[in-house]
């Protein structure tokens, strides 16, 4: 239905109806037509000094193709061999953060130096209390964060405005949503749709009825990076999908399962890999789990990949993520020329989970554990359903039976 | 193209209207859009995913004027059919190609490209840092045009963390892989070298460089006596006893003894630590064969004792002396004083005849010797081994660079080949005692 409007009826992007017009700028760059469309000369002229923006690419003003790793716009899609179905949409310019927000060295020059130049790069950090206790509340905000980007997840709705609402939700705890500006990366969440393995970037893209997409919501907050992701449902989604979506969690999860002290960094490959290879999926290689605190990404390096060779042994104290991507078809990724968004190879799509964790004496701690507020997952929801509706349909089943 | 700048809107045109002819697209624009329809068109028919075999790399060690970069050029001009890549490396901190090399593609956009010098058989890139991973990688975007790659570090670089981020887990299909770690000496000047005094135990980088070695080439030898370099040969020998000695002048080898060996690949890597190696690559064997007859030469008995830690040991500084059986359990061994020459390279082999070892009781102790940091710790360079392993018909193979290692399965052991495992550690302040008495306690349950 949505594709019919793109094809055929055009609305005016000023008022929404029907459009006639074009503008002829746009028609001369040979741009899209999705916002070049007006119904009448009056809402044309009215839009002109917002509309003009599209002519010229800028980071600040307009939407644009991303281009040079969030370091370029550019106003036409560029050439590529597109791996599936999917192309990216223009984006918007860098929302505003306020002054008062504490910012990561990155916010200014798009490079983390002092990330990049941390001992923490090599050294796995033993995490203090107060560490431990500015972690746990950064994780904290990013599950709530996540959780309003999921509510919002619906047919019609597009990435920009999942951004928009992590954005905002994010400022809104006094947190600085730490994608944003990180080695360029343009906006404040990761989007990755259907195919789209991680990184991808919010665009204008409305979510269609069967698709999947991964949020992957970070935050930066009194001096510590939380980071989480999940996998939802748009509507209604076939079922190969969802038990995509389901074995990715499960990866995870089992995956959790052996994290305590003493546990080789590397035996995490080997048990997601098992795990999905049941199912006939396959596990990126490329993307790896990673240490987090002070720093968005620092050691150690935590492969989803069976027979890895990753080094370290889990101790009390240490803090870091699983982030297992999962492919219904082969591993491999190619990375679209935005610079960030890392697609499947064969066009088969992707899902992917994250949470944080701290090794304790026992086991290991969930920082960005789901809460009871939290929205349900797609089997979560199917189970209250049959919760609802189960006395009449176990009744209904006995009856068939007897 | 002024126009997008005007204050005043242009008239609307109707949304029928088509381009008009000879207009040009924005110059920003990267493509043009009726050529590439966005909506409807089938993804790509999926071509069938190629093998991809990564290029090898060696790297290429040794001291301030040993002769690599008479290497290198010579490397560059020899025939020997590889179209070589090679790399400068101005290394400052070398921790920072391991953490570009893990941490792509985080990396900012690099140009190295325009540093690319063509030569006779290849090009040369002068860049710094981690400029040498973005340019190793866009160097890899035209791998039509190299088979091969050479990395030359400074003088005085300590090339595990290079050796240890290049040598990538296989899984990750890199379109580079490390093949052979090379240290050349200069013969003139290697023993005073290696005998020169760091302060606070801090480590001799000429030792350091001798004991990552898979090859050294022992240089200039036009300018030492047979004497002296036989003397020289054993002092390598009693630091990397693994490592192949190939003696030249002006670095003029043969070049299959440094390209090509297979040494890090899982799938081709020949059996280590003195296995006699039947067939291999070209090269490999060859290779593969000078370090086995190093290593069953100190594998004879007491060969040991002609390392300096040994020697140094028997020289009255401990109290013990040697154990060479694995087995013994005599509590005298342990605790021993270290004397200064702890701080020396050395290489310890344990022989392990019989008894099968517990995989993984072995990767726990790996884990524990080569990660935890305690006030005693070896300091390990390398590790190589040849294990017997419990349940297992197939030979394991052990390698270990800096701080990782991989245990691979090898061949079956043919019918009637004594079983027996050998595991070989090139580092500083290793005790034979101590690490002959933890491997024992790796061995299967009988």
């Amino acid at each position: 239905m949505a594709d019919a409007e793109m094809a055929e009826g055009l609305l005016c992007a000023t008022c929404q109806q029907p459009a006639k017009l074009q503008c002829p700028r746009c028609l001369e760059l040979n741009l899209e037509k999705d916002l070049a469309a007006f119904c009448s000369q009056e809402c044309f002229k009215a839009s002109w000094a917002e509309h003009k923006k599209l002519h010229k690419p800028s980071a600040t003003e307009g939407w644009h193709y991303c281009t040079r790793r969030g370091a370029g716009r550019s106003l036409n899609m560029p050439e590529f061999k597109w791996t599936g179905e999917l192309r990216p949409a223009r984006i918007g310019p860098m929302r505003p953060i306020p002054d008062h927000i504490p910012k990561p060295d990155y916010y200014a020059t798009g490079y983390p130096a002092s990330e990049m130049e941390s001992r923490q790069q090599h050294q796995v950090k033993i995490r203090t209390e107060k560490d431990i206790a500015g972690i746990r509340e950064a994780c904290r905000l990013g599950r709530l964060v996540l959780d309003k980007a999921h509510a919002a997840i619906k047919p019609g709705v597009c990435t920009d405005e999942i951004d928009r609402i992590v954005h905002e939700a994010t400022i809104e705890f006094g947190a600085y949503p730490s994608p944003y500006n990180y080695f360029n990366f343009p906006k404040s969440v990761c989007t990755s749709i259907n195919e789209i393995i991680c990184h991808g970037i919010p665009d204008r893209r409305p979510l269609q009825e069967g698709d999947i997409v991964n949020v992957d919501v970070s935050v930066y907050y009194k001096g510590y990076h939380g980071d989480l992701n999940e996998t939802f449902v748009v509507g209604e989604v076939d079922e190969r999908s969802k038990e995509l979506i389901k074995v990715t969690h499960d990866c995870l999860h089992k995956a959790i399962a052996i994290c305590k002290p003493g546990t080789p960094y590397r035996d995490i490959g080997e048990v997601i890999t098992k795990h999905a290879k049941q199912f006939g999926m396959s596990v990126v290689r490329t993307y790896c789990g990673h240490g987090i605190g002070e720093f968005f990404h620092c050691a150690p390096n935590v492969p989803h990949y069976a027979k890895n060779k990753a080094k370290g042994t889990m101790k009390v104290g240490e803090i870091f993520t699983i982030e297992p991507m999962i492919n219904l078809g082969l591993h491999r990724d190619k990375t679209w020329p935005d610079g960030w968004t890392s697609a499947t190879e064969d066009g088969e799509r992707s899902a992917q989970f994250e949470h944080t964790l701290l090794i304790t004496p026992t086991g290991c701690e969930l920082l960005t554990a789901r809460l009871p507020t939290s929205p349900p997952l797609w089997w979560e929801k199917e189970e209250q359903q049959a919760a609802k509706g189960g006395g009449d349909a176990a009744a209904a089943a006995a009856v068939g039976a007897s | 193209m002024s126009s997008s700048d005007d204050e005043l809107p242009p008239e609307a045109v109707p949304l029928s209207a088509a381009p008009t002819s000879g207009s040009a697209p924005a110059a920003t624009a990267a493509g043009d859009l009726d050529a590439q329809p966005t909506s409807g068109a089938k993804p790509a028919a999926a071509t069938p995913p190629q093998p991809i075999t990564a290029v090898p790399v060696t790297l290429i060690t040794g001291y301030l004027g040993a002769g690599k970069t008479t290497l290198v050029n010579w490397v560059l001009t020899a025939r020997h059919g590889y179209r070589c890549a090679v790399l400068l490396n101005e290394i400052a901190d070398s921790a920072d190609i391991e953490r570009a090399l893990v941490k792509e593609p985080e990396g900012r956009d690099a140009s190295p490209l325009a540093e690319w010098t063509e030569l006779e058989n290849g090009c040369i890139c002068c860049s710094a840092k981690n400029d040498m991973v973005k340019a190793l990688e866009s160097l890899m975007q035209q791998r039509d045009r190299f088979d091969y790659v050479l990395i030359e570090t400074t003088g005085l670089a300590n090339p595990g963390p290079v050796a240890a981020a290049l040598w990538t887990d296989e899984q990750l299909e890199s379109s580079v892989c490390l093949d052979c770690i090379v240290t050349v000496v200069d013969a003139r000047h290697i023993r005073r070298q290696l005998a020169d005094p760091r302060p606070d135990g801090a480590v001799n980088e000429a030792q350091q460089q001798v004991a990552f070695a898979d090859v050294v080439l022992l240089n200039k030898t036009d300018l030492a006596s047979e004497a002296e370099l036989a003397e020289i040969e054993a002092e390598i020998r009693g630091m990397n006893a693994e490592a192949g000695i190939t003696r030249c002048q002006r670095c003029q080898i043969d070049l299959s003894r440094i390209l090509n060996t297979g040494l890090y690949s899982a799938s081709t890597r020949p059996a280590a630590a003195g296995e006699p190696q039947g067939s291999g690559g070209s090269g490999g064997a060859d290779q593969q064969a000078a370090a086995s007859q190093a290593a069953v030469t100190q594998g004879a008995g007491g060969a040991e004792r002609k390392q300096p830690q040994q020697q140094a040991c028997s020289d009255g500084s401990r109290e013990d002396a040697p154990c060479s059986n694995p087995q013994c359990g005599d509590p005298n061994h342990h605790h021993h004083e270290h004397s200064v020459h702890d701080a020396r390279v050395g290489t310890v082999t344990i022989h392990l005849p019989g008894a099968p070892l517990d995989l993984s009781r072995l990767r726990c102790w790996l884990d524990t010797l080569l990660w935890e940091e305690t006030a005693d710790a070896a300091d390990l360079f390398r590790i190589k081994g040849l294990l017997h392993v419990a349940g297992s018909a197939r030979k394991h193979i052990l390698q270990g660079v800096h701080e990782i290692y991989d245990i691979v399965e090898g061949p079956q052991w043919a019918a009637g080949e004594p079983r027996a495992s050998k595991l070989v550690f090139i580092g500083r302040r290793l005790r034979r005692d101590a690490l002959a008495a933890d491997l024992a306690a790796c061995l299967a349950e009988q």
